[in-house]
């Protein structure tokens, strides 16, 4: 067994023995000798070989399918088109941490009577090898009459627009529908004080527009999925997910089943970022086992992943911000029109939500637009939607603090909010971080430090993120020699065996590598929601010290037995030492979690401790985020110099994986900020499906990204915990584009920040 | 009594009212109360014995994820906000 890294623990750790340490995470063996199982590592007896045919096209709709020639192909055992599928009903579902109606469910998995953008699946086939699978798509026949693709969200948004959906009408959140259909799907309003009044008290105003592109989460593991459909009617799925349970509870009701004939096993996961919440390829694979009675394997290449699979919105969004001359806002008035790709669910919701939330403005309105282009449909991406936002509404402040004169960090502070300031949505702040971060922020090397040298800058930009509790579980059992296996549904995405078995580990008093966590599947553990939402250390945590703690009563209960006391004279102390009433010569009794757990058997059995939570507390956070730049003024090339990351995690369970998230959400920001766009031509069609020309940065575009970890510790947390994966992704943007400006005095308005799109605008600027 | 924060597009359900007031233990009882004065409130925030389509309610700034029957403390304030999801 490997053992834990010496390292010290920050001041806000020091009184924990294993929370704040650094084990080496229990899968990184498996990970790295190649022992892990991911979904393509998978081959079952009788295995089929499965294939997607996908539109060419972005708008069109489907006069025909022939797949006469493909089902006669040698080798070919079934084809499936949207027909072969139950009638899927308007019924919503619960898709992870949202919901989706189930007809655009399975539009989106397999096109009914329209495709509604490039590489739209249309057909699927299983074949004894993918060699004829291949093959047998290119036999299938599709007649389409093809339509104007809607490409852009203001132009989606225009009255007369070619409407992607002739049943969709905007929908307000009074209920209410508008009365012509149109591809506005949802329009949402949050209003603060009096915004007329804050304008007019405002001493500086400042008004830009933003352009954003669509981005994908880019996770390095193509989707996949499997499935099994037995002769008793119950199906087996293996498959690449962040939510097992969601995968059951979309698949069940597409073939229509019941969940309990579904039990589906989460293999490792190269990454998800949000993407891999929706279901893709599963319901394929199930509907193909389901005709062929075979085991059923789907795998997308990496052009798939691009052209089908849910990117991030983009977006157009328009922010006017007013001041006093001292910095105080006063008042903010924000425009987001969000793409929601081809069936409605942006996450414009949440970019309204945080659009403004790191300060505390008395006069605000918020509008946003959920509005279905012919692109892929979106899914979350890494604190979905807040990116967008918070770069328009953070460029803006960074502008205004340049027109007062005041410095970017302080104007932020002089409008933090703070505990009991309340958002324009009506949440509530309790205890936050968010001065915390931007004074560690102040007080970095990187804030004290002098830039120098012609064409460089320095930005800075805060981002907050919710986070989110909701359900989970977790089940651990003693064995006979003080070693504790914990059972998890959550997948592991970013170390979370790691941490949740350190919080199960300091609950009992034992060490991290005496956890032997595990993630099972659906019928193996109880409900658990999907890692995402920057919750699964927060409440898988809870789950975790629940489980302990349940485990510290019975074994409570087994020393009253050896001692024949009552239990309620047993203390289970937090060294695992469990000490009961003198003994009869007045001696003390005690035993260690060892000493005990050898004697479980005889006192009544090993024990299994347990816990299922539904934790609506979440602890919200705050980043600080500073970069400096250098711009090539002749290329347009921005180059990163120096990065530093601040960010309150509330408790760092595990500092290196806290670290981790913080330095892998840089990397996502800048690449959002500088290089990675979906680029469609007129007709829709993708030009840079490939990772050769979807351009994320690599360890060669970044230098060290220096990471400061603030500790807020959150009051609805056993330990203190706030989720980390998804803040540090929010300020890079904006941070990036206040360090251009300083270098050239040019003020980007669009994402991402190309050397094209630089030197379009030093152009036009001169 | 509760505080019930309405958000700028369900105020045509509460006759322009940004903040209304209710008795209630739980979120059930609370809409149940809501609904003797702004009853197409109720219907907005109760369907089908569940939180409505599409919104969350978020109860002292913690999103409620236990339905109906999630506690409300005396003197707590309650937000509508659209359903959030995360990475």
């Amino acid at each position: 067994m490997v053992t834990a890294q010496s390292q010290p623990q920050s001041a806000e750790t020091e009184k924990y023995n294993v929370i704040g340490t650094r084990p080496i995470r229990h899968d990184g063996v498996d990970k790295v000798t190649g022992a892990a199982q991911y979904g393509a590592d998978l081959n079952l007896p009788g295995m089929l070989a499965g294939r997607v045919l996908r539109s060419p096209h972005a708008h069109a709709r489907i006069v025909s399918i022939d797949t006469s020639k493909a089902e006669a192909l040698d080798g070919v055992l079934a084809v499936i088109t949207n027909a072969d599928f139950p009638r899927a009903s308007d019924e919503v579902i619960d898709t992870g941490e949202g919901t989706a109606q189930l007809n655009w469910v399975l539009d989106n998995v397999i096109a009914s009577d329209k495709v509604l953008y490039k590489g739209h699946a249309v057909a699927a086939v299983a074949a004894t090898d993918h060699h004829i699978a291949e093959d047998a798509i290119e036999l299938i026949d599709v007649e389409y009459e093809l339509l104007t693709p809607v490409l852009d969200v203001r132009d989606a948004m225009v009255d007369g627009s070619p409407l992607l959906h002739e049943s969709l009408h905007t929908g307000s959140m009074d209920g209410s529908k508008s009365d012509n259909p149109s591809n506005t799907a949802s329009h949402l309003q949050f209003t603060k004080g009096d915004l007329d009044a804050g304008f007019a008290e405002a001493e500086v105003v400042i008004e830009r527009e933003f352009e954003t592109s669509m981005a994908h989460q880019g996770y390095i593991e193509p989707h996949n999925g499997s499935a099994y459909y037995r002769a008793d009617g119950t199906l087996d799925i293996w498959t690449s997910t962040q939510g097992a349970f969601v995968v059951r509870d979309s698949v069940a009701p597409l073939l229509q089943l019941s969940p309990s004939q579904v039990k589906v096993t989460p293999m490792e996961i190269g990454g998800g970022f949000g993407g891999k919440i929706p279901v893709y390829l599963e319901p394929l694979a199930a509907l193909l086992s389901q005709k062929t009675g075979r085991p059923v394997k789907l795998t997308m290449n990496r052009e798939e992943v691009l052209l089908a699979t849910g990117p991030t919105s983009g977006t157009y969004m328009r922010v006017r911000m007013g001041a006093k001359r001292d910095g105080t806002l006063i008042a903010a008035d924000v425009h987001l029109a969000f793409e929601a790709g081809a069936y409605p669910g942006s996450p414009v919701g949440a970019g309204a939500m945080c659009a403004l939330a790191p300060y505390d403005i008395p006069n605000q309105r918020i509008d946003g637009y959920d509005v279905v282009v012919n692109k892929p449909k979106t899914a979350a991406y890494r604190a979905p939607g807040a990116p967008q936002s918070e770069f328009a509404t953070e460029s803006v402040l960074n502008e205004l603090a340049e027109e007062l004169g005041i410095d970017p960090i302080e104007i932020r502070m002089k409008n933090a909010a703070e505990e009991g300031a309340q958002r324009a949505d009506g949440f509530t702040y309790g205890v936050v971080g968010n001065v915390e971060c931007m004074t560690a922020a102040q007080e970095s090397p990187h804030w004290q430090s002098e830039l120098e040298g012609p064409n460089r800058g320095r930005g800075v930009a805060q981002g907050f993120w919710f986070n989110i509790g909701f359900e989970s579980s977790a089940y651990a059992q003693v064995n006979g020699d003080g070693t504790v296996p914990l059972v998890l549904g959550s997948t592991d995405i970013g170390g979370t065996r790691a941490s949740l078995a350190m919080q199960l580990a300091e609950t009992l008093g034992i060490s991290a590598e005496e956890v032997r966590p595990h993630v099972v599947d659906t019928n193996s553990v109880g409900y658990t929601q999907v890692t995402g939402g920057s919750r699964t250390t927060f409440a898988g945590g809870w789950a975790a010290y629940e489980t302990a703690m349940d485990i510290r009563r019975q074994m409570e209960e087994r020393a009253a037995v050896i001692w024949e006391c009552d239990a309620s004279d047993v203390t289970y102390g937090d060294d695992a030492i469990i000490r009961g009433p003198a003994d009869e010569d007045g001696n003390d009794q005690q035993l260690t979690f060892k000493e005990l757990a050898a004697q479980l058997a005889s006192t009544g059995g090993h024990i299994v401790g347990r816990a299922d939570v539904n934790k609506t507390s979440s602890g919200p956070a705050f980043a600080t985020h500073i970069v400096d730049v250098e711009v090539d003024p002749d290329t347009g090339k921005v180059d990163i110099l120096r990065y530093t990351a601040v960010q309150d995690a509330g408790t760092a369970i595990h500092p290196a994986y806290v670290e981790g998230q913080m330095q892998g959400g840089v990397a996502q920001g800048v690449g959002m900020a500088l290089n990675e766009e979906y680029y469609y031509d007129d007709s829709g069609d993708l030009k840079n499906a490939s990772l050769l020309d979807y351009r994320m940065p690599t360890a060669l575009d970044l230098p060290m990204i220096e990471p400061i970890i603030v500790e807020v510790p959150n009051p609805g947390h056993p330990y203190g915990v706030r989720g980390v994966g998804e803040v540090p992704i929010i300020p890079p943007a904006p941070a990036v584009r206040a360090a251009i400006a300083n270098a050239i005095g040019v003020h980007m308005s669009e994402l991402p920040m190309s050397p094209r799109a630089i030197l379009e605008a030093t152009v036009l600027d001169e | 009594m509760v505080t019930v924060l309405i958000p700028q597009p369900l105020r045509t359900l509460t006759n322009g009212e940004s903040v209304l007031t209710a008795e209630g233990h739980n979120i059930r009882a609370v809409v149940r109360n809501l609904a003797l004065d702004y009853p197409e409130l109720a219907e907005r925030l109760v369907d089908g014995g569940k939180i409505g389509r599409g919104i969350s309610l978020a109860i002292n700034g913690d999103v409620v994820s236990t339905g109906l029957i999630t506690k409300v403390p005396e003197g707590a304030e309650i937000a509508i906000v659209p359903q959030i999801s995360g990475g």
